[in-house]
């Protein structure tokens, strides 16, 4: 399958949507099912009757498509979705049992969270992989740095044709147009030296050069001096300037 | 500050960029033009559905050569091929109405995306209600078998389409393509709840 890991993000939005569609034959199940139970129980409240059948059809379901089934789930198989382990290989059946226990007792109702992955993902250390996955075909020296907001909106750089790449594999940003590779000159926010990017250990990695404003990713300011990896992240901000990596 | 005039003449220069987009338009590739018609029949045929459903509270359906069904009379098996061209057709038309939206990484196109995934969510309900026919008396079943297989078929498709065009992605992309699918399904869940509810005596 021409899959790859998606971000958490990705991850949460499609597990989200796996999580909606398994609910619905199991919407189907419960009316015809509590109606049985409440006949048989004659209890005279088929709504917490109705309820109750859910929650049962919903921890059975769990246990089948988590413990015995690997993971695998309506919802998985039509969006494609699969779980892997933390060194890129499938998860292991110790793995996917410990996140399928955590899942159950929590009812599952910590998986419920936009943008991010439930706890026992990231305590079983579980990955996803999709084909929406991003692939880039494009070698290192292609790739590109665009600004995408403020006064120098729309300047674009291509590594390969900037003197820091050819030098020493290093893109230099900052307001001093003699020192940075991509100057933002008219930018007032931005330090003269704010940041560099470098190929180091074969990822590509940024530093914040000590500047006034900072280096943002994700909505944190990386510290100051110190190499972060940018390789789940598309943009990054240089004070307030947005700069999109396009690979 | 941008006007709101001005957001939307973008937002329409945009769109009809997207529309004249080789794949969706201008295509030199044979199946790719049929696809792409038999997308917007259906899609066009469906949205009439819909109304027709919605308005009259009929389940006649109107096609070019003055056929007059009523899919109440008509066979499960047909209704189910019906059905399941209606929905190849829209995972087909979904998966690339959110890859063009979501591949400018631009905001107001990209809210776009969602609603139309939303409203495609429904819409495939609509589709499954319409073909499942409210007279027939196998309905408790044939609905929700229907509103799962096309579901399942359009979300699978979809994907099918996307994952061809994420060589040309970033990470916020392929996240704008899930929110969208996101979308979907809560389109679909939302409907299918909306019409069990309903038709509960």
């Amino acid at each position: 399958m021409n899959s790859g890991p998606v971000s958490e993000k990705s991850a949460a939005s499609l597990l989200l949507a796996a999580a909606c569609f398994d609910l619905i034959p199991l919407i189907t199940l419960t009316p015809a099912l509590a109606i049985r139970i409440e006949t048989t129980l004659e209890t005279g409240q088929i709504e917490v009757v109705t309820l109750g059948t859910l929650a049962c059809l919903l921890l059975l379901y769990w246990v089948c498509t988590e413990l015995l089934l690997g993971g695998r789930t309506l919802g998985r198989f039509v969006l494609q979705l699969a779980m892997i382990g933390p060194n890129g290989q499938p998860a292991t059946k110790l793995q996917r049992t410990t996140r399928a226990m955590r899942k159950i007792t929590t009812f599952g109702l910590a998986g419920l969270r936009f943008g991010a992955l439930a706890p026992y993902d990231r305590k079983t250390k579980i990955a996803w992989v999709s084909p929406l996955a991003p692939k880039s075909r494009r070698p290192l020296p292609e790739w590109q740095l665009q600004v995408a907001s403020g006064p120098e909106r729309g300047k674009t750089i291509t590594f390969g044709r900037t003197r820091g790449f050819q030098n020493n594999k290093s893109i230099k940003i900052g307001r001093d147009s003699g020192w940075a590779d991509l100057p933002l000159s008219s930018a007032n926010n931005v330090s003269g030296q704010h940041a560099v990017l470098m190929v180091r250990d074969g990822g590509l990695k940024i530093m914040d050069n000590g500047s006034t404003n900072g280096t943002s990713l994700n909505g944190k300011r990386i510290p100051p001096k110190k190499w972060v990896n940018l390789s789940a992240v598309d943009h990054f901000f240089v004070a307030d300037v947005k700069v999109q990596l396009v690979r | 500050m941008e006007s709101g005039g001005n957001t939307l003449a973008r937002t329409v220069k945009d769109l009809i960029t997207i529309i004249k987009a080789p794949s969706l338009g201008t295509s030199a590739n044979l199946l790719d033009i049929f696809s792409n018609i038999l997308t917007i029949g259906v899609t066009i045929a469906t949205a009439y559905g819909l109304i027709s459903n919605v308005g009259g509270g009929t389940t006649e359906f109107k096609f070019f050569f003055a056929l007059n069904i009523n899919f109440a009379e008509v066979s499960l098996t047909f209704r189910l091929i019906v059905f399941l061209i209606s929905s190849v057709a829209l995972g087909w038309g979904l998966g690339a109405i959110i890859s063009f939206l979501t591949a400018s990484r631009q905001d107001h196109l990209t809210i776009i995306s969602y609603i139309a995934s939303l409203l495609w969510g429904i819409l495939l309900v609509a589709t499954a209600d319409w073909m499942a026919a409210p007279q027939a008396e196998t309905r408790a079943i044939t609905f929700p078998l229907f509103t799962l297989v096309g579901a399942g078929i359009m979300l699978w498709l979809s994907v099918f389409q996307l994952r061809s065009k994420s060589a040309s992605g970033s990470v916020t992309v392929a996240t704008n393509r899930a929110n969208s699918l996101l979308a979907v399904t809560i389109g679909v869940l939302f409907a299918f709840l909306l019409n069990l509810i309903s038709s509960t005596p």
